[in-house]
């Protein structure tokens, strides 16, 4: 007579074989994350996108830049400078009345490239007798 | 890796956004230039066949009339696309502007500029066609020159004036600046009413511009031509003032 156990915690049950063949794709999904793909494709988009503007800085025509040539600065200037002047105007009041003058004259009242484009809007396919 | 490269993308994307909008309202402009240049060429093919076609009355005369024909068309509705789209952007950069009158105008092109896409699609899908049906097309765009004539003089008009009432506010801000710290009244008179003055012609080239908004296509040349020369004036009462503003500010800063 054989002492024989009820099954308790699985010790009486044969041992289950595990599928190696699922170990190992398990362990692939869950150890390992791989790159996604739209990421990939997002950078090749950037260094595309940064190609197409150094292109089309170097293929542009460079408009002639207004060099402002500013002294240095004297021992008192370089102390730390209040908004305003002494008289209290804002600092910058000189350069905004140096700037309306140029927008004002700037002003174009013809602007000749923005007139209505010569069209025809009649257009004569045949011509009568 | 993978939290760098979210990082670069949402960067990209932000920068897209602020790109400077001046690149991409100049290609518009060259875009509108390069088709108008194009047309032209359109222009005399059309013309030339047209001719051959009413010498020599053949089969093969007429066909080539008609292919030049259907370019001519959208190529004439591509520079009106590309015009209203330079206008669209016009608006969209014009200062001092209503909100509302700024939508009402964008919505109103960008009708116009679908209305025009369409057009061509259809001209070009067109199979076979004859020269009465060409003719019926070019007839359906035809109809429709008041309508972008007006627009151009509206936004033209709101563009212009946006400009001049921005650099008229600024010399008023800094008259009000000037007013505080000057002991010459007399000049600080001079830019005053100056200011006023320049505001005065203004208005009386808005009352010009409610005009253009509502007449006819017939009435709106004059009125835009009376318009700027409103703004003209305001301008240059801007600019007469002008001098004596910087003499307040030597003498302040003299002081």
């Amino acid at each position: 007579m054989t002492d024989e156990f009820p099954p308790f915690g699985g010790e009486n049950l044969p041992p289950r074989e595990l599928d190696r063949e699922k170990i190992v794709q398990n362990y692939d999904k869950t150890m390992v994350k791989k790159p996604k793909n739209f990421l990939i494709i997002g950078l090749l988009v950037i260094v595309a996108f940064l190609l197409g503007i150094i292109t089309l800085l170097l293929v542009m025509p460079k408009e002639e830049k207004v060099v402002l040539v500013i002294p240095s600065p004297s021992p008192q200037e370089l102390l730390p400078s209040p908004a305003a002047t002494q008289s209290g105007l804002p600092i910058n009041i000189s350069q905004r009345l140096q700037s309306l003058q140029t927008s004002l004259q700037n002003v174009d009242f013809n602007q000749t490239q923005f007139l209505f484009p010569i069209v025809d809007f009649e257009i004569v396919f045949e011509k009568d007798n | 890796m993978t939290k760098l490269v979210k990082a670069i993308l949402i960067c990209f994307f932000g920068l897209l956004i602020f790109y400077p909008a001046q690149v991409l309202g100049q290609r518009e402009v060259d875009d509108y230039l390069y088709q108008y240049e194009k047309y032209r060429d359109y222009q005399k093919n059309f013309e030339e066949t047209r001719d051959k076609y009413l010498t020599y009355q053949t089969l093969t005369a007429k066909d080539e009339l008609i292919k030049s024909g259907k370019n001519y068309l959208v190529s004439r509705a591509l520079v009106l696309q590309t015009y209203l789209e330079v206008l669209k952007l016009k608006i969209k950069e014009t200062q001092n502007i209503a909100s509302d009158t700024r939508t009402e105008l964008i919505l109103s092109l960008d009708e116009e500029i679908n209305w025009l896409k369409d057009y061509q699609s259809s001209i070009n899908n067109l199979k076979n066609p004859d020269l009465a049906e060409l003719l019926e097309y070019s007839e359906k765009l035809e109809r429709k020159e008041d309508d972008y004539r007006k627009s151009s003089y509206r936004v033209l008009a709101y563009n212009l004036l946006g400009q001049v009432k921005q650099l008229q506010q600024e010399s008023v801000a800094i008259n009000f600046l000037l007013k505080e710290k000057t002991k010459k009244n007399q000049w600080l008179t001079t830019v005053t009413e100056g200011a006023d003055i320049s505001q005065k012609y203004i208005e009386s080239a808005e009352e010009h511009l409610d005009k253009i908004n509502s007449g006819g296509v017939n009435q709106i040349s004059g009125e835009f031509t009376n318009f700027k020369q409103e703004l003209e004036k305001a301008r240059d009462k801007l600019l007469e003032i002008l001098p004596y503003q910087q003499e307040i500010l030597k003498e302040v800063d003299s002081d």
